[in-house]
């Protein structure tokens, strides 16, 4: 068996704890799971029901208030913060706001260059990264002339240069056309990392991940394969998804 | 109110660079305490959006033309002073290089001249006292349109002093002030309602955006006080009208004017040239500026002048006084 | 086009012609700077009525111009912006200084020269700057800046603004595209929108600049932009600096 990389437990979550007064929303309850090396999950859930919080709980964008979160090997604490942040990379939904330098590749070398590279490893690891995504022809380019399509490609190579075990992507085909969103599935399927994609594209999903886990309201009410879960028209409209269109038009 | 490289000499411009560096320094000191390199994103993203900002026309009601916006007391209002100071800097540096929007010999006079008195002035003397009591649609939309026409006044002054100062042009200080600063009391106040109408606007939605807002009722400070003393200082500032009728030459002013007379016949020796301009940068008070104090256009010029020091020192006397005051007995009844 | 689309595409024009610029664009950007700056201290400590030696310092930019094959017409046309107030008072000198004077045989009052001399300082400042954000990126400038010392806060909000221009830029674009189109005739925004419109735009630039800021700390951000390229001294470098500093210095101060 492939090595756990993640492991959470109990983990529970509230937007609005420890401000005065608040009794915020409880985003997350109850999430327990385990992902190995080289599995590809899929995160569905309506709007709402908390995959982005458990994505931003992984890379410590938001403090753990319950339960406990464990990335390769490393409990989740503040003093392991660097370590679990270069171990996982995290791709935004927005791809401006993970590419904040002007070119190509200085973006691609922040990374690496925060954590102490030498300027030849830095430029090493670039290359790779670009390669890893197919963008070696938009070396030298300024970010701002990219498409969309393009700027996601940048964004996940961004993440590759620190040699990430986990790959953490928030709605990574939302606003692609049919052209790059087909090309960004190639390239996602020739990442071996472990990969957990959250999206509402259930398409996509289903030819991204084999296992999948369905959110609702907090709760993981599903943890199985892609093609079951996806194909369960009852288990989906009843957490406020529908079925696929691959499954639907059948 | 950019300035280009040519309405100055290096002498000014040198020494403008020198004041604008150091609130640059102590900005940077104060932003680093802060230790919350949040700032950072948020101080480069808010430079862009005034940047964008500046580019919308806003009708004014009522008339037929529209009025713009110029960021400073935006910025001060939701980063705070520093902060604010440091994202304009930031933002006129890119104006001068890539817009040519002002010059790189002038950058430290439009610095100083936009962004100090924006942020510091406006964020201290009139933002922050006004907000001591909480923040309501009327404190804001008054700190906004104070703050916008005070600001703008003191960086339209500064422009005209500036300028004199270098001798650029044999304009009467009288003439250039009086055309200089009517105008940017309209602008001003166009400035302050559009400003007003956006942080009422934040305020509504997220009111834990803006800097300086007490949360408690209890300020520090006489709201009725305040506003008194900052309408009085608008009406001045913003009317120019004399209460000084002398222009009895001082040594000082007779130094000048001797200097500024031997300034006249010279056309080489930039030596020369560059001592007249530090010495004339170095005197104290702007009435210097005038060539022929003994016209009733000297009269105004050094009235001008004389209110706003007397402005300026009774602003920082109440900013003292208040310090003091509350150090010294606690609560203070509105 | 909108006044967005004009900004737009002036602030990537200089972009790119920065970033295929020959020769000059190889020489050192400390020393480019310096001699800029050098240059500008030059012009404008040029006394007033000094036309001749004015119009002397004009050889700077008219040399790096032709030999330096930078584009000369997006110089004139930034001359737009700042040129104004520099040519209103530049005409109404001859107006208030009528003493006359002689200049080259002919009998002129002096208010035209330091008029002349005052536009004259204009266009070079302008076109000095010019030769120096066109040769030299930002990022460069930025290395430059912070070995001279200035604040990396200050230099990293630069290249922050830089890279988010665009952005904001466009949206302020659509922001106003989508109220004329609802609003249709008006040539500003009205009052009563003023606070929604600016308001909404501001509230969506904060949230991305906390998303920004995540994705800073998420590559290990410690509050400063690194460079990978360093630039070294070389030869030629100290040939154009010290070239260019002792043209300079001779035209303003020696030529007579």
């Amino acid at each position: 068996m492939d090595a756990v990389l993640l492991e959470i437990k109990e983990l529970g979550f509230t937007y609005g704890a420890g401000t005065p007064g608040g009794s915020g929303k409880k985003a997350l309850r109850g999430i327990s799971c385990t992902a190995r090396a080289g599995e590809r999950i899929g995160l569905i859930g309506a709007n709402g029901a908390g995959k982005s919080t458990l994505l931003k709980l992984l890379v410590g964008l938001e403090d753990l208030q319950e339960g406990r979160i464990s990335v390769c090997g490393l409990p989740m604490e503040k003093k392991n913060l660097p370590q679990i942040r270069s171990s996982l990379g995290y791709v935004f939904q927005d791809s401006d706001s993970q590419l904040f330098m002007a070119r190509v590749e200085d973006d691609l070398a922040f990374a690496p260059r925060n954590y102490g590279f030498s300027e030849e490893e830095t430029q090493q690891r670039v290359q790779q990264a670009m390669q890893a995504v197919g963008i070696e022809n938009l070396a030298g380019r300024s970010i701002h002339k990219l498409s969309g399509g393009e700027k996601k490609l940048a964004a996940i190579a961004t993440i590759l240069t620190t040699d990430p075990q986990v790959i953490l992507m928030d709605e990574p085909s939302a606003a692609l056309d049919p052209k790059n969103r087909r090309n960004l599935i190639r390239v996602i399927n020739g990442l071996p990392q472990l990969k957990i994609l959250a999206s509402h594209d259930l398409d996509f999903i289903l030819d991204t991940c084999d296992r999948v886990l369905l959110l609702s309201a907090g709760q993981i009410v599903a943890d199985g394969p892609a093609r079951e879960i996806l194909r369960d028209r009852e288990l989906l409209e009843a957490n406020g998804l529908e079925l696929p269109l691959s499954y639907s038009r059948v | 109110m950019h300035m280009a490289d040519a309405l100055i000499v290096p002498a000014v411009a040198g020494t403008m660079y020198v004041f604008s560096a150091a609130a640059a320094a102590h900005s940077v000191h104060r932003v680093r305490l802060e230790s919350d390199q949040k700032k950072i994103p948020e101080m480069g993203v808010m430079g862009a959006f005034v940047f964008a900002a500046q580019m919308i026309n806003f009708s004014i009601p009522g008339t037929g033309s529209s009025g713009h916006i110029c960021g400073g007391m935006l910025l001060t209002a939701l980063l705070g002073p520093q902060a604010a100071f440091l994202t304009m800097i930031a933002v006129l540096v890119i104006q001068c290089l890539f817009f040519a929007d002002g010059g790189l010999l002038a950058l430290g006079c439009n610095i100083w001249n936009m962004a100090f008195y924006g942020c510091f002035v406006g964020g201290y003397l009139i933002w922050k006292p006004l907000m001591a009591k909480g923040a309501t649609k009327k404190r804001i939309t008054l700190a906004a349109v104070l703050g916008s026409i005070i600001t703008l006044q003191l960086g339209a002054f500064s422009v005209v002093l500036e300028t004199k100062l270098s001798g650029i042009t044999q304009l009467p200080f009288a003439v250039f002030a009086g055309t200089m600063q009517p105008i940017h009391l309209a602008i001003g106040l166009v400035e302050g309602l559009i400003t007003a109408a956006v942080l009422c606007f934040v305020h509504e939605a997220r009111p834990e955006m803006l800097w300086g807002v007490e949360k408690q009722g209890e300020g520090k400070f006489s709201f009725r006080t305040t506003v008194a003393i900052l309408l009085i200082a608008a009406l001045v500032i913003g009317g120019g009208l004399s209460l000084f009728a002398s222009s009895h030459p001082d040594g000082l002013e007779w130094a000048l004017e001797k200097v500024a007379g031997t300034a006249e016949l010279e056309a080489e020796g930039s030596a020369y040239q560059t001592a007249s301009d530090i010495q004339e940068a170095t005197a104290v008070l702007p009435d210097y500026a005038v060539e022929g104090s003994d016209s009733p256009a000297g009269t105004t010029i050094s009235g001008v002048a004389g209110s706003l020091a007397v402005l300026v020192v009774s602003v920082l006397a109440c900013w003292a006084f208040r310090f003091f005051r509350h150090r010294g007995s606690g609560q203070k009844r509105a | 086009m909108s006044k967005f689309d004009a900004a737009l595409s002036e602030f990537r024009s200089i972009d790119d012609t920065a970033r295929i610029s020959g020769w000059l664009g190889r020489i050192h950007p400390l020393v480019k700077l310096t001699v800029t700056l050098l240059y500008a201290v030059a012009v404008c400590s040029c006394g007033h009525y000094d036309l001749a030696g004015t119009v002397r310092m004009a050889a700077y930019p008219a040399v790096l111009f032709i030999l330096g094959e930078v584009p000369f017409g997006e110089a004139v046309r930034r001359l737009r912006i700042v040129l104004p107030l520099v040519l209103l008072l530049g005409v109404l000198e001859p107006f208030l200084d009528r003493t006359p004077v002689l200049f080259a045989g002919i009998t002129m009052r002096s208010g035209l020269l330091s008029g002349l001399a005052l536009v004259l300082k204009g266009l070079l400042t302008v076109f000095g700057a010019y030769l120096l954000i066109a040769t030299t990126t930002i990022e460069d400038l930025c290395t430059v800046l912070r070995k001279l010392h200035v604040p990396k806060e200050l230099v990293t909000v630069i290249l922050l603004i830089y890279r988010y221009l665009g952005i904001l830029l466009s949206e302020g674009r659509r922001v106003w595209q989508a109220y004329s189109l609802r609003a249709p005739g008006q040539k500003g925004v009205a009052a009563i929108a003023w606070g929604p419109l600016v308001g909404q735009m501001l509230l969506r630039s904060m949230d991305r600049a906390q998303r920004l800021y995540q994705s800073m700390q998420l590559r290990g951000f410690q509050g400063e932009f690194r460079s990978g390229k360093t630039w070294k001294i070389r030869g030629q470098d100290l040939i154009y600096l010290v070239l260019w500093s002792g043209v300079i210095l001779w035209m303003r101060f020696f030529w007579k």
